[in-house]
């Protein structure tokens, strides 16, 4: 074998164990509970994480299984994770969450994480990526954590959205029998299926920009029966696929004071087809039976998963929460058409697809 | 310092002020009690300074006994010439600019003011930039993205689609895992 052969093989084989190496996960993954936390880490799990070059750049795949215990002496329905990577994108955070939980004192459960890290060649000493608590909730809605991400709103919602849809399924099951637990499954199924891919993206534009084709619609408004702030009719100025300073007249129906709503919106193209935008949550202190023009000065700009732009032909906004000023929560029930399913029913239904109608049954019970 | 048998007149002042060194001093007081003419000179001297003494509380106002006194001090020591550097200091008056440093000068003004004109400044429009933060859905996941390099959580454990929410500086991502049977939901912030 000559020099130059053998040089070419060094080469081949230093650029494959370049291209994919393992990587001790727990140099790179970094998580820290607070002492007084009602959880606690049992052991983590790191699978298949590993490390690959891409160009000028280092591609890491991080996969780990935390085991957690709940340590503490109360139910655990909520638990969310605060996930940030300094070195990678130092402005950006992220979350995982996992709702509907159901973990006495004592009892273990697992989180998953699976995550992807794109960074320089170059890098630190330090770990990659750092995981702390961002907050648990029990379910008496008590929560615990330091809330930097607002989770403790998100997992209330979540909770009581969980509540009424169980509450719901068990109503069918006693009222009208298994079939027709089974064909709320089917239809369930089925809506889901249809949303898939029909959700719009909301952002917020950096500036606006008038333009030739703007003009001023109409906001209706899908009312929900039981919903503590009324709204009636209001105003969009409309260009493209962006909707500028929504106008909103809400009032207050109850004697309790509002501290925040949530506002969903319903888009429909000039095709007729509608996309559920997701909700936007907007600061509003209302006193009771107070009523007000809710007026935001943004631009929203709506678009397809895929990035493609939605021509907007008409809006309509619902409400998806309220928060009240003790920090208790108002979500719709199910008498009304709910644009998107909750996660609680995103799972039951996930459940009864993979194991049937019993081990649904047997789920309910469970609660 | 003596001319002829007699101290000289500074000498004698220095004496009647006392301020003379001690040997000096000496040998002066003996000349003067041997001497007239030396005694009038320095008798003339310390009706001098007692007028002077009696009259400084009618000095006027601003005048500073204590600088005039170590002027005159000097003075004797030095001479006039030279008493002059305990004086208040001259300041000489700027020269005045000519006409072609005015019309440089001026030259300059107009350029940085063109320069200003053509280069506004930027505060406002930066406030108005994009965050450079970009969150997005990315194959299996939704990513953050900052600078070329990018934060992607994944949902490759699901059983369906996942399902997308998202609101104004954030998007979600919510899926049921296979294995655990959990929901989970991913998000990823810009703010």
């Amino acid at each position: 074998m000559s020099i130059r052969t053998s040089f070419v093989f060094l080469l081949l084989g230093a650029t494959a164990w370049a291209q994919s190496q393992r990587i001790d996960p727990r140099s790179a993954m970094h998580i820290t509970f607070p002492e007084d936390s009602p959880v606690t880490v049992v052991s983590a799990d790191w699978g298949e994480s590993n490390a690959s070059a891409r160009g000028g750049a280092m591609l890491l795949d991080l996969h780990t299984s935390l085991s957690l215990r709940n340590s503490g002496s109360r139910r655990i329905r909520g638990i969310t994770l605060f996930v940030s990577a300094q070195d990678v994108t130092p402005g950006g955070k992220a979350s995982v969450s996992v709702a509907s939980l159901n973990a006495g004192p004592g009892e273990n459960f697992p989180i998953r994480i699976d995550l992807r890290l794109l960074r320089p060649l170059q890098s630190g000493n330090g770990p990659l990526v750092e995981i702390d608590l961002d907050g648990v909730l029990f379910d008496d809605l008590s929560f615990y954590g330091p809330n930097k991400l607002n989770s403790r709103r998100s997992m209330t919602v979540w909770e009581m959205e969980a509540r009424r849809d169980r509450q719901y399924f068990k109503q069918v099951l006693e009222s009208r029998g298994r079939e027709a637990l089974k064909g709320e499954m089917l239809a369930s199924l089925e809506h889901q299926s249809d949303r898939s891919g029909m959700d719009a993206r909301v952002a917020q534009s950096g500036k606006s920009t008038t333009s030739r084709n703007e003009r001023q619609i109409q906001v209706a408004f899908l009312e929900a029966p039981s919903s503590p702030v009324a709204a009636s009719d209001g105003m969009v100025r409309i260009s493209d696929n962006e909707a500028r300073s929504p106008r909103l007249f809400v009032r207050n129906t109850t004697s309790r004071p509002v501290r925040a709503i949530e506002m969903g919106w319903l888009v429909k193209d000039e095709r007729g087809k509608e996309f559920v935008a997701g909700s936007i949550p907007v600061d509003v202190p209302l006193a009771p039976r107070q009523r007000t023009t809710l007026v935001q000065d943004v631009t929203y700009k709506f678009s397809q998963p895929n990035g493609d732009p939605i021509g907007i032909a008409d809006m309509k906004a619902f409400l998806s929460s309220v928060e009240f000023t003790d920090g208790s929560m108002w979500v719709p029930d199910r008498n009304g058409k709910l644009p998107t399913p909750s996660p609680e029913e995103q799972r039951l239904t996930a459940l009864y697809r993979k194991r049937g109608l019993e081990a649904l049954i047997d789920e309910l019970k469970r609660f | 310092m003596f001319r002829g048998n007699h101290p000289s007149e500074s000498d004698l002042t220095l004496y009647s002020s006392g301020d003379l060194g001690v040997l000096d001093r000496i040998w002066v007081r003996w000349h003067v009690r041997s001497c007239a003419r030396c005694d009038n000179e320095v008798n003339s001297m310390n009706s001098l300074v007692a007028a002077l003494r009696s009259q400084s509380d009618h000095l006027p106002a601003g005048v500073q006994w204590d600088r005039l006194a170590a002027e005159m001090t000097a003075n004797i020591h030095l001479g006039l010439e030279a008493g002059e550097c305990v004086g208040p200091v001259r300041v000489r008056k700027p020269e005045r600019i000519g006409w072609r440093a005015a019309m440089v000068m001026a030259a300059m003004t107009v350029v940085l003011f063109c320069a200003w004109l053509l280069n506004p400044p930027r505060g406002r429009e930066i406030a108005l930039q994009r965050s450079p933060i970009e969150i997005r859905t990315a194959p299996g996941g939704i990513e953050v993205k900052e600078n070329g390099s990018a934060l992607t959580l994944l949902h490759t454990r699901g059983q369906q689609s996942p399902i997308f929410v998202s609101t104004p500086g954030s998007l979600r991502a919510r899926f049921v895992d296979q294995d655990t049977g959990q929901v989970t939901i991913n998000n990823v912030y810009s703010d």
